[in-house]
């Protein structure tokens, strides 16, 4: 039992923000807004595991028959390709956003031994013991077998910012030609010498930057965020995390203040390492505590220095000597202000998993959190049953439910296919059939389902085949 | 059970297909296309012209039809592993450069007061107008290629695994620590490599040693090649009978290897152990030249030692080793006298003639060419052995059309032409000078497409 936490009262959840009905219908959910101008449409680019790469647009796809028609200015007329050795297509569309109050994200339990998570996101419309059905501009509803999801996420805002590199698009290199200074190779840039590159990127107030570097003799580069030039190595304010083979330091450089040294430490793991994931959390409030954390261990951290006032939206990438440096996995993403280590931990002996709690765990965005039950969503407001009688909460201040019950894998499927959706995530499902606008798939999570192909930005073929792994993701040395 | 075959029966159909595959896709036995707007097709071309490329590819049941005029260029299946010179093609000791800066492999069998005849094994027998011609180059026989990298850290030895990092072609120095490898050097071969550095050159190459480490700072017999900031030095080290080693001074130069901060060079040594001498070049300059007064080292290693301890201080590329027959040196010639309206003889040992090339005799034993000089009342015959290469006199011709294809040659080389239709052995193409050439599909490496 979560005795500990049931902190639910009615006054505590009417001191949320937008609780009364007004409010809620004034922003009721489903609005999809359309991309402001039809732009020309964009090829999609195919991979296959021989390096063939083809430019063109897809027809069709018919998963049973592993066929794929296309037409491509590279071919005479309509060209239909086997799929068996094909990696990803890419796709260009445009995606559209959801206007909605609250982005609900439902993650699927991983497929067996893999550590890829399928996550859905949309406007929750639907929680009981059985299902989740979530709202969504590419796939109408989705109705999602509560037995497979992990997870259920509610943020306020698009929960992703950047996800990336999938190429040059939007980054600019500090002196001369990008092509020049940087390689974008397997979803990942490589620096060509000391040249830095670098993006815009809206990073809000409470935010997680991640990203993967490699090296191949020691780690020698710095990265800037909340900088004010993206042309310049060396920009006037920002935050610089400066790492020299086993040694971090972090800088806050902010107009009309002093600079800050905020971290000086020797880090031992990373001599003897080829690779590392940094993780930074900002909290950018006065008071809030920021930290860094290197392969899920922290490093430092720091409190109180108001980060809102650094403008900048600059996040660099700077190689400090000529040796080639990789960074991947580049992601800036909502953070829910709680660091790793101290997240609070289950009391008492491990759960049984099969094990139903006769209540689930509701965060909210003020930090409470409620034990109770989800009887129904409606209009926006959910209605929860708690041991203190139910109580109605916004799903917009509602930041998680804890799912209780028994969990299942979905089972791998020789079509299956994964879809990475242009808001950051990716499903996993069997591929039934694609055409020029939207592609029909599978998966024991949600069913069958007809799926806008605006909502992706590639997707990968044959992906539990892996003996095509090196040809897909590059083997370690060979970048 | 998670899949829906049987687990054991998955696993191996994965293993199965991913010995397929590893042997079939990833060695380079399919031609390449590239096109403008970035696509790359894999496969077999069947066909090419001004229209079509036909191409049997493994992604579709039937040939693929490319459109011609996105190409950019079209790479020839090799063998894998296969350097960029042939190993297994024929092989001429002459080139023609023609005035358009068209070349090729060759031999000279006729030269008269208009044209020369030109055999080549790949398009058979051509003549060629002097005016055409820049000139002849002799002795450029491409030498058998050892080895060609870096490619991978496994095919080296360390005394420490972490010492050494390689990336992209290049081998990475973390601190002062020695890397190698059995090349299985041939007794008369070269060796070249880039070093280069971030503060100051500070190296060591080990060349014919038994080992591919050092032991106590030195590699047992073999020859050190020093590299500092205060020059290049070739040393023999010898073994006494203590077991200690003896340091011998080949050469050295007080060359500096950082002027106007430099932070590379290529080195390149021709070492002929039957003669006993080795030769160093720095950036193709030469750099000296030292007897050996020994026996020479039998060794078949090299090892690269850095002596900077700074991380990625030093760096070792573009590692190029190949078979040397003694004679061939190519790029190491004589430029032609100021007057080009004078054919232009130069030979081996440095001397130079010009003149008018008279002829060119190959049915005799010595293979000589006669030319007649403004020094002599005579014209005089020199052997085709002592040659190294004859520029011919500039004179008006017909201007060298544009054309679109560039067809590089895996000898060597390369022609430019138009018109060409691709079959399965041979390609056609139109050469403005040389007229319609059929060329056998083995010689051609690529083709490239303005």
């Amino acid at each position: 039992m979560k005795s500990s936490f049931l902190i639910a009262s009615c006054s505590i959840i009417c001191s949320l923000p937008l609780c009364g009905q007004e409010a809620v219908e004034s922003k009721l959910a489903d609005e999809v807004a359309e991309p402001a101008t039809e732009e020309k449409s964009k090829p999609s680019v195919l991979t296959f595991a021989d390096e063939t790469t083809i430019t063109g647009f897809p027809s069709s796809i018919d998963g049973a028959k592993k066929l794929l028609t296309l037409k491509s200015s590279s071919l005479a007329g309509e060209t239909t390709l086997k799929t068996d050795r094909l990696l990803e297509m890419s796709l260009r569309g445009k995606p559209r956003k959801l206007e909605s109050d609250h982005y609900a994200i439902a993650t699927v339990k991983e497929h067996y031994q893999q550590d890829f998570h399928d996550s859905i996101r949309g406007r929750l419309v639907k929680l009981d013991e059985n299902e989740i059905i979530l709202e969504t501009w590419y796939a109408s509803q989705l109705t999602l077998q509560r037995k497979f999801i992990q997870s259920l996420d509610i943020y306020n805002q698009s929960p992703s910012f950047y996800e990336g590199p999938d190429g040059p698009e939007g980054w600019v290199s500090a002196s001369g030609d990008l092509s020049d200074n940087w390689i974008f190779r397997d979803r990942a840039m490589i620096s060509k010498g000391r040249t830095g590159i670098a993006r815009e990127v809206e990073i809000p107030e409470k935010a997680k930057i991640s990203f993967t570097v490699d090296w191949k003799s020691s780690p020698y580069f710095r990265i800037v965020f909340f900088s004010d030039d993206g042309n310049r190595n060396y920009p006037n304010s920002g935050y610089s995390l400066n790492v020299q083979r086993s040694y971090l330091a972090l800088y806050r450089h902010a107009k009309n203040a002093r600079n800050d040294d905020i971290i000086s430490e020797s880090i031992r793991s990373l001599y003897n390492a080829e690779s590392a994931t940094f993780t930074i959390y900002l909290d950018r409030s006065k008071k809030g505590t920021s930290a860094i954390y290197i392969d899920n261990t922290e490093i430092g951290n720091w409190t109180g220095t108001d980060d809102n006032v650094l403008k900048g939206k600059w996040l660099h990438f700077v190689p400090q000597n000529d040796n080639p440096i990789r960074f991947s996995k580049i992601s800036v993403s909502q953070w829910d202000g709680v660091l790793p280590a101290r997240k609070p931990k289950e009391e008492g002996e491990e759960k049984d998993p099969d094990e139903k709690d006769e209540f689930e765990e509701i965060r909210l965005a003020n930090g409470d959190v409620v034990s109770g039950n989800v009887k129904k969503i409606d209009a926006g407001i959910a209605s929860l049953a708690t041991g203190y009688g139910d109580v109605r909460v916004p799903v917009k201040v509602m930041r998680s439910v804890g799912l209780t019950g028994k969990k299942d894998q979905v089972i791998m499927k020789e079509n299956d296919v994964r879809a990475w959706f242009h808001e950051g995530g990716y499903i996993t499902f069997k591929l039934k059939s694609l055409n020029e606008k939207t592609l029909i798939g599978y998966s024991q999570a949600w069913g069958e389902a007809e799926f806008d192909l605006n909502a992706f930005s590639r997707i990968e073929f044959n992906i539990w085949r892996p003996e095509l792994d090196a040809a897909r993701y590059g083997t370690g040395s060979d970048w | 059970m998670i899949f829906n075959l049987p687990a054991q029966n998955f696993m191996r159909a994965f293993f199965l297909v991913s010995f397929l595959l590893s042997s079939s896709l990833l060695g380079e036995e399919f031609d390449r296309l590239t096109l403008s707007n970035g696509d790359l097709f894999v496969g077999k071309v069947v066909s090419l012209d001004d229209g079509l490329i036909k191409l049997q590819s493994p992604h579709s049941e039937k040939l693929l039809e490319i459109l011609n005029e996105n190409l950019l260029k079209l790479s020839f299946a090799s063998q894998a592993g296969s350097s960029e010179v042939s190993n297994d093609l024929p092989k001429n000791s002459q080139q023609v450069v023609l005035d358009n800066g068209d070349l090729f492999p060759g031999e000279l069998v006729a030269l008269d007061d208009k044209a020369i005849i030109f055999q080549t094994w790949f398009t058979g027998d051509l003549t060629i107008e002097r005016p055409q011609i820049s000139s002849l180059l002799f002795g450029v026989t491409p030498q058998k290629s050892v080895y060609r990298g870096p490619n991978d850290l496994d095919e080296w030895d360390q005394e420490n695994d972490r010492n050494w990092s390689a990336s992209n072609g290049t081998l990475m120095a973390r601190q002062r620590s020695t890397i190698g490898r059995n090349f299985n050097l041939p007794a008369n071969f070269v060796f070249r490599s880039r070093i280069s550095w971030e503060s100051s050159p500070n190296c060591h190459i080990h060349l014919c040693s038994q080992e591919t480490t050092t032991e106590n700072n030195h590699a047992g017999d073999s020859y050190l090649v020093s590299l500092t900031s205060s020059g290049v030095q070739v040393q023999r080290i010898l073994i006494n009978d203590e077991g200690k080693p003896v340091y011998q001074i080949l050469f050295k130069n007080a060359v500096s290897l950082r002027s106007q901060n430099a932070n590379s060079v290529e080195v390149e040594l021709l070492v002929n152990r039957e003669s006993r001498l080795i030769s160093l070049y720095l950036d193709g300059k030469k750099a000296g030249l030292g007897l050996d007064p020994n026996e020479p080292p039998a060794g078949t290693c090299a090892i690269f030692e850095s002596h900077n301890h700074a991380d990625g201080d030093m760096n070792v590329s573009e590692i190029e080793v190949n078979e040397w027959d003694t004679k061939t040196q190519a790029l190491r010639r004589e430029p032609r006298v100021d007057d080009d309206s004078l054919d232009t003889l130069s030979v081996n040992e440095g001397d130079r003639y010009s003149g008018e090339v008279l002829s060119y005799d190959p049915t005799e034993d010595s293979k000589s060419f006669s030319i007649k000089t403004n020094l002599a009342p005579e014209p005089f015959s020199i052997p085709l052995e002592h040659c190294a290469v004859m520029y011919f006199a500039r004179t008006d011709h017909e201007d060298f059309p544009k054309c679109r294809y560039r067809i590089n040659l895996k000898v060597g080389g390369h022609l430019t032409v138009s018109r060409i239709k691709l079959g399965v052995d041979a390609l056609t193409a139109t050469h403005p000078w040389l007229g319609t050439l059929t060329i056998d599909r083995r010689v051609m490496k690529s083709i490239t497409k303005s």
